[in-house]
């Protein structure tokens, strides 16, 4: 569970202060379907980095796990992440070096024999249909293709939240449909949060729950439940 | 639209953003164009004071140095000198000075040099060895003088006195003491004439006039010259490979404004020539303070030679400002021209951009225009073996480089399960050919300090351990008092032994081409014969015949002969005809010693003792005596290689900044390429460990393909070169090495620091993420 309470975040600017949350109270709990939406500079990506674990907000509580992260280290937090939390963003982010199947078995953190992390990996790209791809040069996958690799990357070590931003946003309308219902499909699956940031109404409305974000503060919050 | 306007809207605003990498440009181009342009103001220099200085340094119009006596020569001087012409002669010995507890083997000139009676001149190495100066007195076996001058130069002397420092004074009792040469100096008219007329009397010996000196220096000098090319050509290379690969580093950077622009319809043309003009002002001042720098730089260097001129070549530093203004400019249009690969629609979409195509274009007219800027290089200053050396070390550099490409696709070859080890492996193949340029930087940075500051003690270690290996003694000594120096050698413990030879001074003919060369006859008794000599080839001293003689191996390549043949010895102005019974190894030490068993009747004259011993205590016991360390030999021969690597060394710590600027550089760009790689690895949760892990890993990989390239060919070309000026062996020593290898462990832990800080102030994923 992650819980915000109160949370701001502000940015010394010189002598300016430019507030970019104002006191954003939120709850996510395993198995939430949440979709984050707003115009541009609302704070978005703030909010996302704070979810994250990636930026400690300036004023307030962010609970992970019923406790506060405040007095945190970085390695704890680090730690957190890596157990708790899988990133997908608007581009694929595949290491271009390694193939699909490597980029998968860097993602793992398991302490398994190389031959069971192995056929780990090449299950989850069966699941999302890349079996023939195991060893290609990530160049030859298509959008769509490379933000599958990306997807079944961020949840190899079965995170407890999955958090996307604007995933869909580099693909055509085919492949963002692919992609969502990959995303919605697995998180049933593997019993995850999904927290999806994006600019598109249609998959913002997908969401259990639906925020809005407009200045900094929570504008709205509709549910589907 | 206009490219002022694009300058002024856009690329001058954007000096701050670019500033580190434009920071490692000026610096680079500023030791580059510094060191470029000192060169010539410092061989012009060295030129123009050593020409000057030609009648000085050869003490007459014909400086004579003979190594044996020639009666028809000596008649001959006497009827020139009869005939008006001013001659003088000074004797040469081999001596050792003691001053408090420092005890020197040196040259003892004993001439016409205008001194008194008590008076003496001491060469610049020995008063800084022995620590005196002007006003100081000095003893040389009981005969007290007072020092009434240091000579900078080598004035009037022959090359041992010049490799080994020496003293003069005018009067001198020489005890028992042989003189080794003698040197004449002739003053008069037609000089060119009786040169040749002396030398078809006795070719043997060595004639140098006037003009000989000055070509001679002028030889020096260009080999001074190739040494120093070689480095500026390094240099050239390094600064024109930092500049082209920050240029397009900035303009990657940059990629999308420029997209931008060209979405906007601004023509490439505009784009590239705002750019150019933005990385040419910012070349302008670099180069201005490079020139600038030259002239003080020529300054120190020539003070170091202790050269003093009277002006100055400010021409150079101008000239050389337009020069490397003109080849950096052109460089810039070449990297520049990377601006037309990029194809906007694909940067925005942030599809791959491919730039192979923009970069085989770039390292094709780089590579074609480097060459020609060496010419050009070579014109400015006026030397065609500067052109011959930098095409040589390009060619060697190219070589190099593509080795070093094979050893890293061959290293890589290996598919690790390790995930780091894989991922780092992967990274390096992928990027092989920015890895290759970091080994080379790291590895020219290593041979900068091998051969600048480590290359003297080698070659000593080197020359020393091989005649080591090759004789039984390791000091010779020369004594008044022969008994009572046997006495002190039996009571010392650490004297292993030494064998006792009389020498007698003669020449040996050839009488099918009528030449000579100067011998030792050595006589030996069996009972001080305990350091033998290693035999070759056929019988020792006291085998056989003890009427035949020995030569050493390489007195016999000399005057080729072998076991078996004879040798015409005139000795003590009577002829002798003597067999050869064996051949030694002479390690390169007295080559012209012919040893023989010392008749019964015969009486010890100049004898000299050759010693073994593990330690120098006895010789500051024994009076009266003069000693040479053998190491001093190594010593002596490589001073000439340090007066000529002075300037070289200095150049050399210049190179290392400019090797450790261009890797810094490398390092930063690697990074910057690296960003989003290393932001992925964060965002997998793998943490900054992981990249600290590989930056360690890399970093060792580089630093041991570095340190087997950069060491392997230091000692192929070491190997080779002492075979070919010494016929030593090499031997590479761990303290030979100690500070060269401390020296890159320090400089590796600093790049590895600075990419480790690179790592660690990277925080956030915003290079993932499109903006929300």
């Amino acid at each position: 569970m992650i819980e915000l309470v109160e949370v701001q975040q502000i940015y010394q600017d010189g002598l300016s202060k430019n507030h970019i949350l104002h006191n954003i109270n939120l709850h996510i709990a395993k198995d939430d379907f949440v979709t984050i939406m707003g115009p541009s500079g609302c704070g978005k990506s703030t909010l996302l980095n704070i979810l994250s674990l990636l930026t400690r907000p300036t004023k307030g509580e962010v609970i992970f796990h019923d406790k506060s992260i405040r007095y945190h280290k970085e390695k704890e937090l680090e730690n957190l992440r890596k157990n708790n939390i899988g990133l997908v963003f608007q581009n694929a982010n595949l290491i271009s070096c390694l193939s699909p199947l490597e980029n998968l078995m860097l993602a793992l953190h398991s302490k398994d024999r190389y031959l069971t992390r192995k056929k780990k990996a090449m299950e989850l790209l069966d699941q999302v249909g890349l079996s023939d791809k195991y060893n290609t040069s990530t160049k030859a996958l298509s959008g769509g293709e490379a933000q599958r690799v990306s997807i079944v990357r961020a949840l190899i070590n079965e995170p407890e939240f999955l958090l996307c931003d604007e995933p869909t946003g580099a693909l055509d309308a085919n492949n963002a449909d692919n992609v969502i219902q990959l995303l919605t499909r697995l998180q049933k699956e593997k019993h995850c949060a999904l927290i999806i940031v994006t600019h598109d109404q249609n998959i913002g409305k997908l969401g259990d729950r639906q925020i809005r974000l407009k200045g900094g503060r929570i504008d709205e919050m509709d549910s589907n439940l | 639209m206009k490219w002022t306007r694009i300058y002024s809207l856009y690329n001058k605003n954007k000096w701050k953003s670019s500033k580190i990498l434009l920071l490692f440009i000026m610096v680079s181009v500023i030791l580059t164009v510094g060191i470029s342009l000192s060169i010539p103001q410092v061989i012009s220099g060295m030129e123009e004071y050593l020409t000057g200085q030609a009648k000085e340094m050869n003490q007459g119009d014909l400086k004579i140095i003979t190594a044996f006596s020639s009666q028809p020569f000596d008649t001959r001087v006497e009827e020139l000198q009869a005939d008006g012409y001013e001659v003088s002669v000074s004797e040469v010995y081999s001596i050792s000075v003691k001053y408090h507890s420092n005890k020197l083997f040196c040259q003892l000139l004993v001439g016409d040099y205008e001194l008194g009676a008590e008076e003496i001149l001491l060469s610049k190495e020995i008063a800084a060895k022995l620590g005196l100066g002007v006003g100081d007195s000095l003893t040389i076996m009981d005969q007290s003088y007072l020092i009434t001058g240091v000579e900078q130069g080598a004035y009037g002397v022959d090359a041992t006195s010049e490799m080994f420092g020496y003293v003069k004074v005018s009067e001198f009792d020489s005890y028992n003491l042989l003189a080794t040469t003698r040197i004449f100096y002739l003053k008069g008219t037609d000089i060119d004439r009786v040169k040749e007329e002396l030398s078809e009397l006795v070719p043997q010996y060595t004639y140098t006039t006037v003009a000989d000196q000055e070509e001679n220096t002028r030889q020096k000098l260009n080999m001074n010259l190739l040494a120093l090319s070689t480095l500026n050509t390094m240099s050239i290379l390094m600064s024109i490979l930092s500049t082209i690969s920050t240029i397009v580093m900035i303009i990657i950077e940059r990629q999308k404004d420029i997209a931008i622009m060209k979405l906007i319809s601004i023509g490439n043309r505009s784009i590239m020539k705002a750019f150019r003009a933005e990385l040419k002002l910012m070349l302008l001042v670099p180069l201005a303070i490079g020139s600038c720098l030259s002239i003080p730089l020529a300054q120190y260097l020539l003070q170091l030679k202790q050269v003093k001129i009277e002006r100055y070549h400010f021409e150079y530093a101008i000239l050389g400002f337009v020069l490397y203004a003109f080849i950096y400019f052109i460089f810039v249009n070449i990297a520049t021209g990377v601006i037309g690969a990029i194809k906007p629609l694909s940067v925005l979409k942030n599809e791959k951009v491919s730039w192979k195509k923009a970069v085989i274009r770039i390292v094709f007219s780089s590579f074609l225009f480097t060459l020609i800027s060496l010419i050009g290089y070579s014109i400015f200053i006026g030397k065609g073996s500067a052109m011959v050396s930098s095409f040589a070390i390009i060619i060697f550099i190219l070589i190099f480089f593509l080795i070093t490409l094979l050893i890293i696709r061959l290293a890589v070859t290996f598919k690790p399960r390790n995930q780091m080890l894989r991922y780092t492996v992967k990274s390096l193949r992928s990027n092989s050919f920015s890895f290759a340029l970091t080994v080379l930087s790291i590895a020219l940075t290593i041979w900068f300090v091998l051969f600048g500051f480590s290359m003297e003690t080698t070659c000593k270690e080197s020359y020393n351990s091989s005649v080591q290996d090759k004789i039984s003694y390791n000091y010779m000594m020369v004594s008044d008092d022969v008994a009572g120096s046997e006495l002190e050698l039996n009571s010392y413990k650490d004297v292993e032994g030494y064998t006792k030879l009389s020498r007698e001074i003669g020449t040996y003919y050839n009488e099918v081409d009528s030449s000579g060369r100067a011998i030792i006859l050595c006589g030996i008794d069996k009972e001080f014969y305990t350091q033998q000599f290693a035999l070759l080839e056929g019988e020792d001293v006291f085998e056989g015949s003890e009427q035949e003689i020995l030569i050493s191996d390489k007195f016999s390549g000399q005057v080729e002969k072998s076991v078996g043949d004879t040798l015409e010895l005139l000795v003590n102005n009577r002829k002798e005809s003597y067999r050869i019974k064996g051949i030694y190894e002479s390690g390169g030490v007295n080559d012209n010693f012919i040893l023989k068993a010392r008749g019964r009747e015969a009486s010890w004259q100049n004898v000299l003792f050759l010693i073994k011993a593990d330690t120098e205590d006895f010789l500051t016991d024994i009076k009266d005596a003069s000693f040479v360390d053998i190491n001093v030999m190594g010593e002596a021969i490589l001073k000439m290689l340090n007066d000529f690597l002075l300037v070289f060394k200095y150049l050399c710590g210049i190179c290392i900044v400019a090797a450790i600027l261009f890797n810094s550089n490398m390092i930063y760009m690697n990074h910057c390429n690296s960003e989003r790689e290393s932001a992925i690895i964060r965002a997998l949760g793998l943490g900054k460990g992981f990249l600290y892990q590989s930056a360690m890993l890399r970093f060792g990989t580089s630093l041991v393909l570095s340190l087997i390239i950069a060491l392997g060919l230091y000692g192929i070309i070491l190997k080779t070169a002492l075979s070919v000026t010494l016929g030593a062996e090499l031997t590479l020593s761990i303290y030979a090495l100690r500070l060269p290898i401390l020296f890159v462990l320090i400089i590796a832990a600093a790049y590895c620091l600075l990419s480790f800080y690179l790592i660690r102030r990277t925080e956030g994923y915003e290079v993932l993420r499109e903006q929300v």
